[in-house]
């Protein structure tokens, strides 16, 4: 409601502008004081895994050297002269978790791109809400859960399409094998990672997908796009690098993963780039495998690898945040 | 122009004639004279004989936006939907093209005929109808990923038409229809969101020109610009309007008084928004009918 | 008032869903007869060919109406389905698994008996997993205790105060989440077991799961807090109540249901964690009361150990295993859901 009175005009003078100022009670100090020293909790700790892990598996780094990074093997042998020789070299399990998350984004990229684009724009709305429930229960899946069904269910499945891809497409490289064995193959663990990360990468799709502009949307529609057509010219180029961050917090997640892994994959210390053969490697699932048995030379080596872990899910999720934001604000 | 003489009048309906084809009109004198002059005489203008609105209805969920607006837009006439915010003018305008489906809640009830044919018939696809009937938004909205040119000829790739004719002669055919021909002739490969609102707004014109349409529909296209571009746009559709029927949607009134032919005036009163008048548009803003419209055009609300 | 009544042209008509329904039903039949005299066969085989021909037949009946954009926009249509279809059935397909293969090996024994005195590999009605349930229940009840404050205060940090440093910390809080379960494990063992005398205990599985289990706990209760109506701490603040007491007595009241829904997602985040068990917890065969001295049977490794065990007994141990706990898992989703959806219409 507008008001009446005529205003007055105050004489014409510069205000100096007044700087609002106000001195936090004590309480109110101490409040933000604790508060502000509890947010940086998540600093810290993620400081002190990368201290600790450093300090305890530094032996390693200094002894292997580079070594540790390019060779293969993992042994500790007591020599004639009652010393202890150790060779740990990583490639092989880099080589394979590396493999394995790629496998893994092939399957799960498309899949989870189309869920999520079903989901947006063709789902009815009650089909909608409870895939959405569906794909949220799937991340709360606990991971030994997927390792379960990998090994009993899937298995015997993905041995049989493996044989089919073999049989058909072996003259690609990726795809023969040395020896026809099928079973427990990077393949195979590719497969029940994508499952995993399928969640992940759909809901940052969907996120993005819903943000997509209207007016951009009702542009494309208005010149008589089909919906085919309005996702092609709008949704995916403004989708795109929600599409590819969500992938790359999936792959963060898939280098990282541990049982699931390990209850379907044949870890073997040699570099193996045939993914369908029955020899792979994978950082995480390498360190329970060795845990059982390490002495304290290992020990210092897994807690060395787990570091390496660690930079590289760091790195990746740095990345996939970095992108992701951008993705949203620029609105583009 | 022989085909600017007729617009016929609906007006809140009475809820028995609700069900019929043919509402309940009130004569407007003159211009329904012509109307059934030029019906008798069976004589189609040149460009068909444009679109009419049936007792045309709109629903968001519960909440029934627009009710019952019956009104023709002849072919190649310029028709300006003004009126308070909320009255359902931009409501009606998106049931004209079938945009307002887009709203999941949505629900609608009439008929909107193109050149005598529901386009709300089932069966019919929708697209289609969307190409014979552009559409130009508020806001400017080209696609910031395509370059100047892409832009343009944006539509004939999403509604997947195969043009037989150069793309290059259509390019600057829409353009200089749209009047951006000059500014933008040297660097057509540009991205088009280094172009200002008004060259946007312009460009959003042309990208609608590019499919023929017969009708072009226009949202408040001028609100986020400046008097400048708005200017600029204004004389784009008084040139436009030689050749297509154009429906404006416009909450200025100097700007419905310049542009366009006829006027219809939309007012909620707490329920739906409804027509209160239509007319040529002189008669409306000197001599209206109703006084809710001159109480309008005089500036007394809204 | 009118009597005009809402209708939706633009929606399938009867018509429509009878020629889709035909069509569906018209191509799954083909499927199976071509199945039947061509050699081919697998789930596959149904799968795929059910498409093709779906496909087929369906552009046939849209061509009609719309020509090759309609088709193209069919397919697109259809192709997404399919992929949302093959997520469903893996969900599906787990769900199943557990379902069937768990609930042979149910029995009340389970809550109420120890692997005191059984091995994995006896038959299944011997013994039970009630020591496993306490240490996951300890160590759940640690890691609440440590992660809901740390959780909740970073995001009163992050929406009541908006430091400079807030984009930093969740951004931290981002990367945290990355954070692979194995080398929670392995920072807890690198951290304390190798330099104090603490040894496996639930309470060190509980501080490595709460690494887990902060960041969810944070970015949820976050989204909540910002819910609450920014008139309301503004109410707080109008009547001279200072701000931590707003805080306290205003905001974090409206926001319970909230922070309890982000509370029971970072339960469900970590229930089933099995890799930082095996560096920080070990295990226990019964009962072990004290979380702070000693190893301790949790449900995870109950699971874990019949895998390895592998002889069928073990195996079936862990399949009635897990499907406990995916449905503590499943429970604790459908709460968070619940408590949820009553905050977003209580606003």
């Amino acid at each position: 409601m507008s008001s009446t009175f005529a205003p007055q005009t105050p004489p014409v003078s510069a205000p100096a502008p007044r700087k609002l100022m106000t001195k936090p009670r004590p309480s109110d100090q101490i409040y933000r004081g604790v508060v502000t020293a509890f947010s940086f909790s998540a600093l810290i700790i993620l400081a002190l895994i990368g201290a600790f892990l450093l300090i305890k598996g530094f032996a390693t780094f200094k002894n292997q050297g580079l070594n540790f990074f390019t060779t293969a093997g993992w042994s500790v042998q007591t020599n004639d002269a009652g010393k202890e020789v150790a060779h740990f070299g990583l490639s092989a399990m880099l080589l394979g978790t590396v493999l394995i998350a790629l496998v893994a984004l092939f399957i799960a990229v498309p899949l989870s791109v189309l869920t999520a684009l079903f989901l947006t724009f063709y789902a009815p709305e009650r089909i909608r809400n409870f895939l959405i429930s569906v794909v949220d229960l799937m991340a709360a899946f606990p991971s030994i859960l997927y390792g379960l069904w990998g090994f009993f269910i899937l298995g015997p499945m993905a041995e049989y399409w493996a044989k089919l891809i073999n049989k058909y497409l072996s003259w690609i490289p990726f795809f023969s094998v040395p020896q026809p064995s099928f079973t427990r193959s990077p393949f195979i663990a590719g497969i029940v990672l994508a499952v995993m990360i399928v969640p992940i990468i759909t809901s940052v799709s969907r996120e993005v997908f819903s943000q997509t502009p209207l007016d951009r949307v009702q542009a494309a529609y208005a010149l008589g796009a089909s919906k085919w057509g309005m996702i092609k010219a709008v949704v995916l180029p403004f989708g795109s690098s929600g599409i590819v961050g969500g992938a790359m917090l999936g792959l963060g997640r898939a280098f990282g993963e541990t049982v699931a892994v390990f209850s379907v994959l044949n870890i073997v210390f040699r570099p193996n780039w045939h993914i369908l053969f029955t020899q792979g490697g994978n950082v995480a699932s390498m360190i329970i495998g060795q845990w059982g048995e390490a002495g304290k030379t290992e020990i210092s080596a897994l807690l060395a690898a787990g570091l390496v872990l660690f930079m590289l899910t760091l790195l990746v999720n740095f990345a996939a945040d970095f992108v992701v934001n951008r993705a949203v604000k620029s609105g583009r | 122009m022989d085909n600017m003489d007729n617009i016929d009048k609906g007006e809140r309906e009475n809820e028995s004639d609700m069900s019929t084809q043919s509402p309940a009109t009130k004569s407007l004198g003159d211009v329904a004279n012509k109307r059934a002059e030029k019906n008798a005489a069976g004589g189609l203008a040149p460009l068909g004989v444009g679109l009419e609105a049936r007792g045309v209805h709109a629903w968001f969920g519960k909440h029934h936006a627009l009710e019952g607006v019956s009104l023709d837009f002849s072919a190649g006439t310029v028709t300006a939907l003004i009126g308070p915010s909320g009255c359902g003018k931009s409501t009606f305008i998106r049931t004209l093209n079938r945009m307002h489906e887009f709203i999941p809640s949505a629900a609608m009830a009439g008929q909107v005929l193109l050149d005598g044919k529901d386009i709300y018939e089932p069966g019919i696809d929708v697209t289609k109808i969307r190409l014979q009937i552009g559409m130009v938004f508020q806001k400017p909205n080209p696609f910031p990923s395509m370059t100047i040119g892409e832009n343009v000829l944006a539509g004939l790739k999403l509604a997947q038409i195969k043009y037989d004719g150069a793309k290059e002669v259509l390019l600057e055919e829409c353009l200089t229809r749209a009047g951006l021909w000059n500014e933008v002739k040297d660097r057509l490969g540009a991205h088009a969101g280094g172009l200002s609102g008004g060259q946007q707004q312009r460009l959003c014109i042309a990208r609608a020109l590019a499919l023929k349409p017969k009708v072009l529909l226009m949202d408040e296209p001028c609100s986020a610009l400046d008097p400048g571009s708005t200017l600029r746009i204004e004389d784009t559709i008084s040139e436009l309007s030689k050749s297509m029927t154009i429906v404006i949607v416009t909450h200025n009134m100097q700007q419905a008084a310049r542009v366009s032919d006829y006027t219809a005036f939309f007012l909620t009163e707490g329920g739906p928004g409804h027509m209160i008048e239509v007319g040529p548009t002189n008669e409306i803003f000197s001599r209206p009918k109703d006084e809710r419209t001159e109480n309008y055009v005089s500036g007394r609300f809204g | 008032m009118t009597t005009v009544q809402p209708i939706r042209p633009w929606a399938p008509s009867k018509q429509d869903r009878t020629i889709t329904a035909a069509s569906v039903i018209g191509s799954a039949v083909l499927t199976t007869v071509i199945i039947a005299i061509t050699p081919l066969k697998g789930k596959l085989a149904y799968f795929f060919l059910f498409f093709l021909l779906w496909f087929f037949v369906d552009s046939v009946l849209i061509a009609r109406r719309s020509g090759s954009k309609g088709i193209r926009d069919g397919l697109a249509a259809k192709v997404t389905l399919f992929g949302a279809i093959i997520v469903l059935l893996a969900v599906a397909s787990i769900l199943w698994a557990t379902v069937s293969r768990g609930v042979k090996g149910l029995h009340l024994s389970l809550f109420s008996h120890t692997m005191k005195v059984t091995s994995f590999t006896d038959p299944v009605a011997n013994g039970g997993m009630l020591h496993s349930l306490i240490g996951t229940l300890y160590l759940i009840l640690i890691a609440i205790i440590i992660s809901v404050p740390m959780g909740i205060l970073t995001a009163i940090y992050l929406t009541e105060i908006k430091g400079r440093a807030a984009g930093l910390i969740r951004f931290l809080v981002q990367a945290m989440s990355g954070v692979p379960s194995v080398v929670a494990g392995l920072f807890i063992y690198a951290a304390i077991i190798l330099n104090t005398p603490l040894r496996n205990s639930a309470f060190l599985g509980g501080l490595a799961l709460t690494i887990l289990m902060v960041p969810t706990v944070t970015r949820t209760a976050e989204e909540v807090l910002n819910l609450v109506p920014h008139d309301l701490r503004e109410a707080g603040l109008a009547m001279g109540a200072t701000q931590w007491k707003t805080v306290a007595l205003v905001v974090l009241p409206a926001a319970r249901s909230g922070l309890i829904t982000a509370t029971v997602l970072g339960v469900a985040r970590i229930a089933g964690e099995t890799a930082p068990l095996l560096f920080t917890v070990g295990v226990f065969d019964a009962i072990n009361p004290n979380p702070f001295k000693g190893g301790s049977g949790t449900i995870p490794m109950y699971i874990w150990l019949g895998l390895l065990a592998g002889t069928p007994e073990s195996v079936q141990r862990a399949w009635t295993a897990i499907l406990i706990l995916l449905a503590v898992v499943l429970i604790l989703f459908t709460l968070a859901r619940t408590l949820g959806n009553k905050k977003i219409k209580a606003n």
